[in-house]
């Protein structure tokens, strides 16, 4: 089924619908991030409703040889809302807890401020930009530019040229999904792994490192664990649990990160990398 | 999908005319798609819809207080939106055009906090001074919420219970209930501490890292910056916290190059990284 067909589309579009009556088809398509075919789809599941006392509830004059939909549309319509309490919460936070100074190619810096200062007298939220640090880091969705970016696991920058498309989050944190401009895919960079971003980066072509996945057989400490990884098998008759890393880097940095929730069991080559950090931070507490 | 979707809506126009203390029997008259299902099949859907609704947002409540004659369900989740509409200070059309120009650009969707949908009853209750009730590692809480804390990409909720400010994992409150009255209290909180703040000794620490390892470690550990200086390619952060795991695992993903601390400092990160 089509990703997009969902309640939470639906009611982003009913939203964009009670703006006007009349639309261009590519503009209201544009504005709700949908096809043609989904438009589609959602205009007639709303037709197909009807208001309490029996009468319409939802109307549209399709006119596709001069690309416009008009609508005329109850007040039970236009009283419906459909942007929560919680979508606001998620849309805010989510933009003001990342460490890049985000702006839109397609809204001005005076609105964006205003929809935040709105919000942010709304919603009694502590620590969201504490330790915020976006100097040097600006960032202009869909606009072309340059950033200096730490992969998980490394500790070596590696310059990209990207079009930044969009903020997401995952269990790893805050994302940014772009198109490498050079390899021609669209890639996802952890925000707080973003060390610089300036178009006159000075762009070294990055070293391809094929990356060997790893299987790592781990004992459990704490459960929550589990919650970090897609993918993972529990032995039976045994506290062990086995999952795949990208390589070993990653595998490395995610028991050292998890030091106090898993210990592993094996590969050496991991246990080792973890055991190395935990006797250097030793070594530093004891000088 | 299809047939969802549609009573979703329906449902949600039901409440708009109805909206509130909306008896099971007449969600069932009202809507076409419910009026021919056997009472099961019917429980079964409602219950499905009601799950869908409150993952975007709209918090479907049967309301049987005993102190008011109505039973029946109602419906909340919009009043953020409803009160921006109402207030003329704001340009509402400026308001709705950013909004749906930000969200093509940001997928909120993806959220990893359990009990997100939490978030629209505790903030109605935090601006209204209400009191709350819920579960929390199996004991019964009852608090006045003060504000929400993020961090680490986890939410909190800071609460005052017993006169004292407590924080609380969002994640791991469970059946939340909020109280009818609103104006409980007159305070504010101009900073929410984690509750382990009070108990736990702080420690102050010298660090000198790689200014890149800095950046993307920090958000590990909950604590402040009381200074910072550059020599070379090395940074020299002085800070302050009382996050002891946190530093550690700070420390372990950084690999600083040196520390500097006092003995009491060394000996209970050293405690706490043999435990």
């Amino acid at each position: 089924m089509n990703k997009n067909i969902n309640l939470k589309t639906l009611g982003n579009l009913i939203s964009i619908i009670k703006i006007k009556e009349d639309w261009q088809l590519d503009e209201l398509i544009d504005k709700a991030n949908i096809n043609y075919n989904d438009l589609i789809y959602f205009l007639n599941i709303l037709s197909e409703i009807y208001s309490k006392n029996g009468e319409y509830f939802f109307d549209f004059d399709l006119d596709t040889i001069n690309n416009k939909v008009s609508f005329n549309n109850s007040t039970e319509f236009h009283n419906l809302e459909t942007i929560t309490d919680l979508e606001l919460f998620k849309v805010y936070s989510l933009l003001n807890s990342i460490d890049i100074d985000l702006s839109f190619k397609n809204i001005s810096k005076k609105n964006l401020q205003t929809f935040n200062k709105t919000l942010k007298n709304i919603f009694n939220l502590y620590n969201l930009d504490e330790n915020i640090e976006n100097e040097n880091k600006q960032l202009v969705l869909n606009q072309k530019t340059m950033i200096e970016y730490i992969k998980l696991g490394s500790t070596k920058s590696y310059i990209y040229e990207i079009e930044p498309l969009l903020i997401t989050s995952n269990s790893d944190g805050s994302i940014l999904e772009a198109v490498d401009i050079n390899d021609k895919k669209v890639k996802t960079f952890i925000i707080s792994r973003i060390i610089n971003i300036d178009d006159k980066l000075n762009t070294s072509p990055n070293s391809k490192k094929t990356n060997t996945e790893i299987e790592v057989v781990f004992n459990l400490i704490d459960h929550k664990l589990l919650k970090k990884l897609n993918i993972y098998k529990h032995k039976k008759n045994d506290n062990s649990y086995v999952t795949t890393f990208r390589n070993k880097d990653i595998a490395i940095e995610f028991f050292i990160e998890n030091f106090d929730t898993a210990k592993v069991i094996s590969p050496d080559i991991v246990k080792v990398g973890v055991m190395k950090r935990f006797i250097s931070i030793q070594k530093l507490l004891t000088q | 999908m299809k047939n969802v979707l549609k009573r979703c809506i329906s449902l949600l126009t039901l409440f708009n005319s109805q909206s509130s203390h909306i008896s099971t029997e007449y969600i069932k008259d009202n809507l076409e798609d419910y009026r021919n299902l056997n009472d099961t099949a019917f429980k079964r859907s409602f219950e499905r819809d009601k799950v869908l609704l409150r993952e975007m947002g709209y918090n479907l409540d049967y309301l049987n207080d005993k102190w008011i004659i109505d039973e029946g369900y109602n419906i909340s989740g919009t009043s953020i939106i409803d009160n921006i509409k109402k207030n003329h200070k704001i340009n509402f059309d400026n308001f709705i055009n950013t909004y749906h120009l930000i969200i093509n650009n940001l997928n909120s969707a993806n959220d990893f906090t359990k009990n997100f949908s939490y978030v629209s009853k505790l903030i109605n209750a935090i601006n209204h001074k209400k009191r709350i009730s819920f579960e929390y590692n199996n004991k019964i809480r009852k608090v006045y919420p003060m504000g929400l804390k993020f961090f680490n990409f986890n939410w909190y909720l800071g609460a005052e219970e017993g006169n004292k400010l407590k924080t609380y994992k969002l994640d791991k409150i469970e059946n939340l209930k909020i109280g009818n009255k609103s104006g409980l209290h007159s305070k504010e909180y101009k900073n929410i501490k984690f509750s382990w703040e009070d108990n736990d000794h702080l420690i102050k620490i010298k660090i000198f890292i790689q200014k890149e390892s800095y950046l993307i470690y920090k958000n590990v550990f909950n604590h402040s910056v009381t200074s910072k200086k550059y020599h070379d390619e090395t940074l020299v952060i002085d800070i302050k916290t009382h996050d002891i795991f946190g530093l550690l695992k700070f420390l372990m993903l950084s690999n600083p190059q040196k520390i500097e601390t006092n003995k009491k400092n060394s000996n209970s990160l050293l405690e706490a990284l043999n435990e």
